[in-house]
């Protein structure tokens, strides 16, 4: 009997499969807690770590998750072989990777990651990567997630992780703020963070002298090219390992991450505007329509209390905003990066600090990926919200990336969430902006069409007009999957 | 490869930094990459001198400041 229940409860135990880079500590989700396995060390060093003043310091200021001990039983037992302990974290709502995150944001992180770091120096630990994998977002403030990247400092060394830390935050970040080059594609498919050799390209020698370029790019890239040219004139197979060229101390260190921080704080993205970014000035609505839009949208959210809303083409986020008050979590996502960014730094500053905002283009949102396509989940499996916001995006789905209406919709109904959308018609000048230069005007782009299809997967629990009719708001609710199919055929 | 003294040059002073002045190997995970190794021991050098001699400017400052304090009292007392 105990056997079996052994055995059950290793089924309900799912490994993260992102928790493999380090030997020493692997993460793995049982019954929706999150939990750490150790090994000796590890959990060696988290026993000093937890009773540190610094550490407990940071916890209770969230700038690293709650992280907890864990002694039941039935989860310990989960774990065998090399592991010594498990710890249990506070759940994250929802797990977002650097390729989805705007300028401010991850400049956000760096400097929350640089912080933990510095407070770790001065209190003689250190930091052992500089992984920007290594945060996430409780709403909209960073939180460190990795724990066991916590070690004490050895002296003589300095810090491990700054060839990664560059890679994943400070060449990227020097990119987007002087060369205003897209964060999201960039990272999305450099998954390691961006090599200094590679950044050498992309800059011209007028940049070297800009902020952070000449030390962190430029200065690496030849280092580090000098360095493997010497390094293959040198044949020593059984070479030992490289030492730290110059004895550190942790004085050097830490005033060497202090003065990372500082540039880190001043760099700013290059000004400008996008089509989405001044949206709240600029959008087609006059101020009864948005009203009456408006009123629709909060009669039908506030109903309830909802666990997850996703905000699909949320703009500068007016109504990511107004849902905030009646969900737990909410993820606001859009492709416009600056637009995003507009929202992230409004939010900075408000309550409830329940919202994520995320860069992604919902005609190619963000895949399985990494190693054997399983280190990076795709955003359609990361979450399950229960409610969904898709307020004016389907004309861009369905003219501009000429995705099928019913495939669009089909993609929507598969979150099995509650849904108010937004049918902008043929007749609305958006939709005529976008046909305007198109051969194929989509002549079965029509209201009628979109409501067949819509009441074939949803019920039409509500609907009203806006704009004089040329756009219709709906409340949407899934039908069960049988019955969504019956009215397909 | 040809063996130009520039080469020459850069090889004896990766070489002789990495041997003169090493600490014992670095067993984290993560390659930290020698070239990247060279520069954070050259920025930790920059930043921790930058830090002591900004520490000796505000001490040296710090004096002046004082003493114009000092005469700054001085002359409001003479005022009062």
């Amino acid at each position: 009997m105990t056997r079996r229940r052994g055995e059950q409860n290793l089924k309900d135990m799912t490994p993260e499969h992102g928790s493999f880079r380090d030997a020493n500590n692997r993460v793995f989700y049982h019954h929706g807690e999150v939990f750490r396995s150790l090994s000796a060390e590890a959990a060696a060093n988290w026993h000093q770590l937890r009773q540190t003043a610094f550490f407990r310091r940071l916890m209770e200021s969230g700038a690293v998750v709650g992280t907890e001990t864990e002694s039941r039983a039935d989860v310990t037992a989960l774990v065998s072989g090399p592991w010594a302990a498990v710890l249990r974290h506070e759940p994250i709502p929802f797990i977002s990777y650097p390729y989805e995150w705007t300028f401010g944001m991850l400049k956000d992180a760096a400097w929350l990651h640089l912080d933990v770091l510095e407070q770790a120096l001065e209190h003689g630990w250190t930091l052992k990567d500089g992984s920007a994998y290594n945060l996430q977002w409780r709403g909209q403030r960073p939180v460190f997630i990795d724990v066991s990247s916590f070690e004490p400092y050895r002296d003589g060394d300095s810090w491990t992780g700054y060839r990664q830390f560059c890679m994943m935050f400070i060449i990227p970040l020097l990119l987007k703020a002087h060369r205003d080059i897209q964060l999201a594609p960039l990272l999305r498919s450099n998954l390691e963070g961006v090599d200094p050799e590679e950044a050498l390209k992309f800059i011209s020698v007028r940049d070297i002298f800009r902020r952070g370029v000449f030390t962190h790019l430029y200065l690496h890239a030849r280092l580090q090219a000098r360095a493997g040219r010497a390094e293959a004139r040198t044949s020593a197979p059984d070479a030992a390992p490289a030492k730290w060229p110059v004895r550190q101390t942790r004085e050097m260190t830490l005033r060497m991450v202090q003065s990372i921080k500082r540039m880190v704080a001043k760099l700013e993205r290059r000004r400008g505007e996008t089509a989405w970014s001044a949206y709240e000035t600029t959008h087609s609505y006059d101020d009864v329509s948005l009203a009456e839009k408006k009123g629709f949208v909060e009669r039908h959210v506030r109903g309830r209390r909802w666990r997850m809303a996703y905000d699909l083409g949320s703009n500068t986020g007016t109504f990511a905003r107004l849902c905030s008050e009646h969900a737990d979590h909410v993820i606001a996502v859009d492709e416009d990066e600056l637009a995003v960014d507009t929202l992230y730094h409004r939010l900075k500053t408000e309550t409830p600090d329940n919202v994520t905002p995320l860069v992604m283009q919902l005609s190619n949102v963000s895949p399985d990926q990494g190693w054997r396509g399983r280190e990076r989940k795709s955003f359609d499996d990361r979450g399950k919200p229960d409610l969904i916001l898709c307020l004016a995006l389907i004309h861009h789905m369905v003219i501009t990336a000429n995705i099928p209406m019913q495939d669009f919709l089909q993609w929507i109904r598969s979150y099995d969430a509650a849904v108010v959308l937004e049918f902008v018609g043929p007749e609305d000048e958006m939709t005529l902006r976008l046909l305007k230069n198109k051969r194929n005007k989509h002549p079965d782009y029509t209201l009628a069409r979109f409501e067949s299809i819509a009441a074939s997967m949803f019920d039409i629990a509500d609907k009203a007009p806006l704009k004089e009719g040329r756009r219709h708001i709906y409340f949407l609710q899934p039908k069960p999957a049988s019955a969504s199919a019956q009215s397909a055929a | 490869m040809t063996e130009t003294p520039k080469n020459v040059a850069w090889t004896a002073l990766l070489g002789g930094a990495f041997y003169l002045i090493s600490t014992c190997p670095s067993l984290a995970y993560l390659d930290p990459g020698s070239g990247s190794m060279l520069l954070t021991a050259i920025l930790g050098i920059l930043a921790a001198t930058t830090y002591t001699l900004k520490g000796y400017f505000h001490k040296v400052t710090a004096l002046f400041r004082k003493n114009r304090l000092e005469a700054g009292d001085r002359a409001g007392q003479t005022k009062d």
